[in-house]
């Protein structure tokens, strides 16, 4: 499916823009040889949409709440020792993602790109415990934890050389300005006095990222190329806050004008105003948001 | 992982198909490198870097807490390496990038009853890598100026040693002078990263450049091993385990031998920094078709 809708997505493009194709190719008097001759994207604006995929890189296994992003656990009826388990590595930008980018490039080599990334369909990640120990019962507990539509900004500097006739190699290299990486969480705990279960919203400060990939473009018309290259985020995000969003007991909608404090806040430092039971600012965790993974699209002069 | 390391092999096979031979290049470089996608809690959910002080009820509840994003990654590097340039605009590398100083990580807990909840203490832990080394193969795009080039390079970080020391000192309150030191080496098993780069370069005569660059490791471990190396109380080697000399494994799934700590976790190895350096041409290779 996926493949099927990125091959979809360029030829729709391709199509488009291929019936309006009228940019001249740039003829570089100086090169004796032909088939190496810059393109015509010296000193002009351009457009890039692309669509790929992301894996985990340099994923976490704990997330903020100390236990694992993935996996299971299964402790005995003590709850003391543990049967099995089996944890994997996370990442919150992981899965399908998209991205829309303008640049511009101020010879053949050099140039600017600010491009926004979206990632489509982030991976939603599960952790089940079995006979875990909480608040001095055993519990069945599960936590599903899912990006919510994370949003980036990336500006980044663009290098690019002729390899062979109508075929380019770049790299870019450039920031990552976290525009949206809110989490979903979802928590559903068991035990002997009955069932709780409460969906949340994590924020997280401002942190920058980098990023960096490596491509190839073929031009395709005159005026349009395909790219495909690999690309590499390197961005773990800070939570600042958790707002619960619904919360039940037993399966019975509780409404949070009746709960005291429906906000946790995080912070890299500060005094717990009531450490007895629990209120004031929790220390804060990383989410990882880092990621590797290809990318194939479509780049047209403008 | 293996579709990443597929992808890059199929695209380095790609590369190499379209390019021609020309020249070798050695390269020597200094710079730094500050922390990226740092983590601010380890696996047990201290901080690697800070101070926590606890309430003096002895019940764990946090007081007052401060800390510091890490990434054992960073600090200072020398870097060197060779260069094969197909074209004048396509090449390959491989670096080996040394850690010559890492920041030493210091979390100093208050109050603390996490080592032992029948005995309050106040604990330092200090961690830090250890000579990290990396091995980065990566691809170059060069521009072909005369004497002022920009380059951009992208490759694998492969991690060659990224133990990490871990020292924690602990003072106990309630008996006078009672003191536990607990050193450990962690080994790490292989992991993958990723590197890249954009610099500058200017060719001072016929085979000697200087060269500065922007660049970015994006890496994290996972412990594989740990090596109990001294455990001591008032100074003296005590057989209480952990005893000196032995080991502890980090797995990611089965039935843990001892407690939950055997669980791996991901230790934070990114960054991002700068290099200056020189590099020096070691010849042009007899050229399979002539390019100009």
């Amino acid at each position: 499916m996926k493949k099927l809708l990125t091959i979809l997505l360029a030829c729709s493009s391709y199509t488009v823009f291929a019936q309006h194709a009228e940019f001249a190719r740039v003829s570089n008097s100086h090169s004796r040889n032909r088939e190496k001759q810059p393109l015509t994207d010296v000193t002009t604006w351009y457009g890039r949409v692309g669509l790929g995929y992301a894996f985990t890189q340099a994923g976490q296994v704990n997330s903020l709440y100390g236990i694992p992003y993935s996996g299971n656990v299964s402790y005995d009826n003590t709850g003391a020792t543990i049967n099995s388990f089996s944890y994997k590595k996370a990442s919150l930008n992981t899965g399908v993602n998209a991205s829309l980018a303008m640049g511009r490039m101020f010879g053949p080599h050099i140039g600017l790109e600010l491009a926004a990334q979206f990632d489509v369909a982030p991976t939603k990640y599960t952790f089940n415990g079995h006979n875990l120990t909480l608040g001095g019962n055993l519990s069945d507990l599960t936590i599903t934890q899912q990006a919510k539509s994370p949003i980036f900004l990336i500006p980044a500097a663009v290098f690019q050389t002729q390899v062979a006739n109508k075929l380019q190699a770049y790299a870019r290299l450039g920031l990552v300005l976290p525009i949206n990486t809110k989490v979903n969480v979802s928590v559903n705990n068991t035990d002997p006095t009955g069932n709780y279960a409460y969906t949340a919203v994590q924020s997280s400060s401002f942190s920058l990222g980098f990023n960096g990939a490596l491509g190839l473009k073929y031009e395709a018309a005159a005026n349009l190329k395909i790219f495909a290259e690999f690309n590499v985020m390197s961005l773990s995000a800070y939570t600042k806050k958790e707002e619960l969003k619904s919360y039940s007991e037993n399966g019975q909608p509780i409404p949070l004008g009746q709960i005291s404090s429906t906000t946790t806040t995080y912070t890299l430092s500060g005094s717990n105003s009531n450490p007895n039971n629990g209120t004031g600012p929790q220390a804060t965790s990383s989410t990882p948001f880092s990621n590797a993974g290809f990318m194939i699209g479509i780049t047209m002069r403008l | 992982m293996m579709k990443k390391i597929l992808f890059t092999t199929c695209f380095l096979s790609f590369l190499a198909t379209v390019s021609m031979a020309q020249e070798w290049s050695f390269r020597l470089g200094l710079g730094y490198a500050f922390p990226t996608a740092s983590q601010t809690l380890d696996a047990s959910g201290l901080p690697y870097s800070g101070n926590v002080t606890y309430t003096s009820a002895n019940t764990g509840d946090i007081q007052s807490i401060g800390m510091k994003k890490a990434s054992f990654g960073s600090g200072f590097k020398a870097v060197g390496g060779i260069q094969y340039m197909f074209t004048k605009n396509i090449g390959i590398a491989a670096d080996i990038n040394l850690g010559v100083t890492t920041p030493k990580y210091v979390l100093q807990t208050t109050n603390d009853v996490s080592v032992n909840k029948n005995e309050v203490s106040d604990n330092t832990y200090t961690r830090y890598a250890k000579l990290p080394v990396l091995l980065i193969p990566s691809f170059v795009l060069q521009s072909s100026g005369d004497k002022v080039n920009v380059y951009a390079r992208a490759g694998i970080a492969l991690p060659l040693s990224t133990q990490i020391i871990s020292e924690e000192h602990d003072n106990y309150q309630n008996v006078a002078g009672d003191e536990e030191q607990l050193n450990k080496t962690v080994k790490t098993q292989f992991n993958l990263g990723f590197s890249g780069a954009l610099g500058l370069s200017y060719r001072v005569s016929e085979n000697f450049s200087f060269w500065v660059e922007g660049n970015l490791v994006a890496l994290s471990v996972y412990p594989k091993e740990a090596e109990i190396t001294v455990h001591t109380i008032n100074g003296t080697a005590t057989t209480a385990p952990p005893a000196t000399g032995g080991k502890v494994s980090y797995v990611t799934s089965g039935t843990p031998s001892s407690n939950y700590d055997n669980v791996s976790f991901s230790i934070p190895f990114s960054s991002v920094g700068f290099l200056v350096g020189a590099s020096y041409n070691l010849g042009k290779r007899k050229t399979v078709h002539t390019q100009e």
